[in-house]
C-alpha cells in the first residue's frame, strides 16, 4: 500500500514538472514533435512484430470457470460413486495410460512408493483371465481456468514378481507467462474481466487406477471394492 | 461593429490549435508514464505459484493494465493542469471568453486522450512481444482479440481516458475557485473510504464507482455512461469556470 502510494506520489510529482506550459519546457517544441512521432513510428513498428512473430505458445487449453466448475464436479460425482461401490470405466475423466499384465501367482500385493496419493480401486472379473488390467484416470488440474493436466507427470507403475509398484511421477515443474491486454480492453471481449472478478480459481486433479483383476486373485494393499 | 469580426467557431479551432502547439509538452509526458508502465508491467502485475512433492507451477501475468492505469493517471493530471491559473491566463493573448477557452479545452483533451489511447493499445503489443521474444517464457494469451474487440476496446480506452481527463479538468477548476474544498476533497474521500473500512466492510467507495465503468460488458451501455458523466464534469468545471473572476 506504501509502495503504491509513493509510486503514485512520484508520478504525480513527475507529471506536474513535464505538463508545465511551454514557456519552462525542458526540451523544444520541434524536438518533442520527433520523439512522439519517433515514440509511435516505434510502437507501430514493434507492435507489427508482435502480431507477425511467433508467439513461443504453449499448447495450453484455457477453460471457463463453468467448465472448472463442470469438471470438479465431474471428479468429486466419480469419486463419490467410487467409494459406494460403483465405478463406470466411461466415466468423463482423462484416461492417462493402459497396462496389463500377467499374473504368476494367485496372490497380488499392492505397495505405494514414496506416499503417493493414488486412489485404488479394484473390481474383480470372471471375464479376466489369469493377468491384471490397469487404467490410470486423472481429473483436471487447472490453473487459473489454465488445463495444466498434460503437463503433469505419470504415474509409474512395475510388476515385481506378484508385487504391483506404484511409484510417485517424477517431479514437473511449469512456468507460464499469461498476457493479457488490460482491463480496457478486455472488458467488450468475449474474455473475462478480470477487475474485479473473483480471481483464482482452479482444481487439483486426483490420480485413480482402476485394476480389474480375476474373481479368485487374493489381494494385499490398500485398494477398495467396486461393482 | 468592429473591422474584424470573428466567429465563435473559427476563435475555438484558432485557440485548440494554439494549445495542441503550445502544450505539446504533455505528450512527452505520456511517453514517459507508458514507458515506465510497461517497465514495471515487464516484471509481471501479478503471479500465481504452488504445487505438491511431484508438480509446481509457477504463472506470472502481463497485462496491460498497469500502462492503461498510468496513462489515466496522466489524463487526470493533464486536466488539472489546464485549469491553473499560468494556462489560463495563455488563453487572453487571442480575443476570448471563457467559454470559448472551454471548448478549446476541451478539444485539446479529446485530442490527447485519442492519441493516448492509440499508443495504450500499441504497447500492450509491444508488452506481448518483450515476453514472448526477450523472457521466452512459453506463454499463453488470455484473451485474443478480434479486429471488433480491439476496435472497440481501443474506443473504450479512450472514452475512459476522457472520463478522468474530465475529472481532473473539474477538481482543478474546483481547486482553483475555492482552495478549502480543494483540500477538503481529498479528505473527504480518504474520509469516507476509511469510515467504510471502520464500520466494519471494505473502504470500497472507489471501487464500486470502478465497478459501475469496469463491470459494463455492453459497449453501448459503456459509451452512454462514460460519455454522459464526462460531459457532466465537463459542464460542470465550464459552470465553475464562469464564476471565476479575472484575476484568480
Amino acid at each position: 500500500m506504501v509502495a503504491i502510494i509513493l509510486l503514485i506520489l512520484l508520478i504525480a510529482a513527475v507529471l506536474s514538472q513535464l505538463s508545465k506550459s511551454k514557456k519552462k519546457a525542458w526540451i523544444g517544441m520541434k524536438t518533442t514533435r520527433l520523439l512522439l512521432l519517433g515514440y509511435v513510428g516505434l510502437l507501430i513498428l514493434l507492435a507489427g512484430a508482435s502480431l507477425l512473430l511467433p508467439m513461443n505458445s504453449s499448447s495450453i487449453k484455457m477453460m471457463s470457470e463453468e467448465e472448472v466448475e463442470q469438471s470438479m464436479k465431474l471428479q468429486d460425482q466419480v469419486m463419490n460413486e467410487a467409494f459406494r461401490g460403483t465405478f463406470e470405466e466411461e466415466n468423463g475423466l482423462d484416461v492417462v495410460e493402459k497396462w496389463t499384465f500377467p499374473l504368476t501367482g494367485d496372490e497380488l500385493g499392492i505397495t505405494p512408493i514414496n506416499d503417493y496419493s493414488v486412489q485404488v480401486f479394484i473390481e474383480k472379473s470372471l471375464d479376466i483371465g489369469e493377468e491384471i488390467q490397469i487404467t490410470h484416470y486423472v481429473g483436471k488440474t487447472i490453473v487459473n481456468g489454465m488445463d495444466l493436466t498434460e503437463k503433469r507427470g505419470e504415474v509409474q507403475i512395475e510388476m515385481q514378481g506378484n508385487d504391483l509398484e506404484i511409484k510417485n511421477p517424477s517431479h514437473v515443474s511449469v512456468e507460464l507467462a499469461e498476457i493479457s491486454n488490460g482491463f480496457p480492453f478486455q472488458q467488450f471481449s468475449a474474455e473475462k474481466v478480470e477487475w474485479f472478478s473473483s480471481g483464482f480459481y482452479g482444481n487439483k486433479g486426483m490420480d485413480v487406477l482402476y485394476i480389474k483383476a480375476p474373481k479368485g486373485l487374493k489381494i494385499e494393499g490398500q485398494a477398495l471394492y467396486v461393482n | 461593429m468592429y473591422l474584424t469580426e470573428s466567429k465563435v467557431r473559427d476563435v475555438i479551432f484558432k485557440q485548440y490549435r494554439y494549445k495542441l502547439q503550445a502544450y505539446f509538452g504533455v505528450f512527452t509526458s505520456l511517453m514517459f508514464i507508458q514507458v515506465l508502465g510497461m517497465l514495471f508491467s515487464f516484471s509481471g502485475t501479478s503471479s500465481i505459484g504452488g504445487g505438491s512433492d511431484t508438480f509446481s507451477y509457477d504463472v506470472r501475468t502481463y497485462s496491460g493494465s498497469l500502462v492503461a492505469i498510468f496513462t489515466l493517471i496522466w489524463a487526470f493530471s493533464n486536466g488539472i493542469s489546464l485549469t491553473t491559473k499560468q494556462h489560463r491566463y495563455d488563453d487572453f493573448h487571442f480575443v476570448t471568453t471563457r467559454h470559448v477557452s472551454n471548448y478549446a479545452n476541451g478539444l485539446f483533451l479529446a485530442t490527447a486522450s485519442v492519441i493516448a489511447a492509440i499508443t495504450g493499445l500499441l504497447t500492450t503489443y509491444v508488452l506481448r512481444l518483450l515476453v514472448t521474444q526477450v523472457l521466452r517464457t512459453p506463454s499463453i494469451a488470455v484473451d485474443q482479440l478480434s479486429v471488433i474487440d480491439a476496435c472497440k476496446g481501443l474506443v473504450g480506452f479512450f472514452l475512459y481516458i476522457l472520463l478522468f481527463a474530465s475529472v481532473g479538468y473539474f477538481i482543478g477548476m474546483i481547486a482553483q475557485t475555492n482552495k478549502i474544498i480543494a483540500f477538503l476533497l481529498p479528505v473527504l474521500l480518504i474520509g469516507v473510504i476509511s469510515i467504510q473500512a471502520y464500520l466494519g466492510g471494505e473502504g470500497t467507495l472507489l471501487v464500486d464507482i470502478g465497478r459501475f465503468y469496469v463491470l459494463e460488458a455492453s459497449f453501448l451501455l459503456f459509451t452512454v455512461k462514460s460519455v454522459i458523466t464526462s460531459v457532466l464534469f465537463f459542464l460542470g468545471a465550464c459552470m465553475l469556470g464562469n464564476r471565476l473572476e479575472v484575476g484568480v
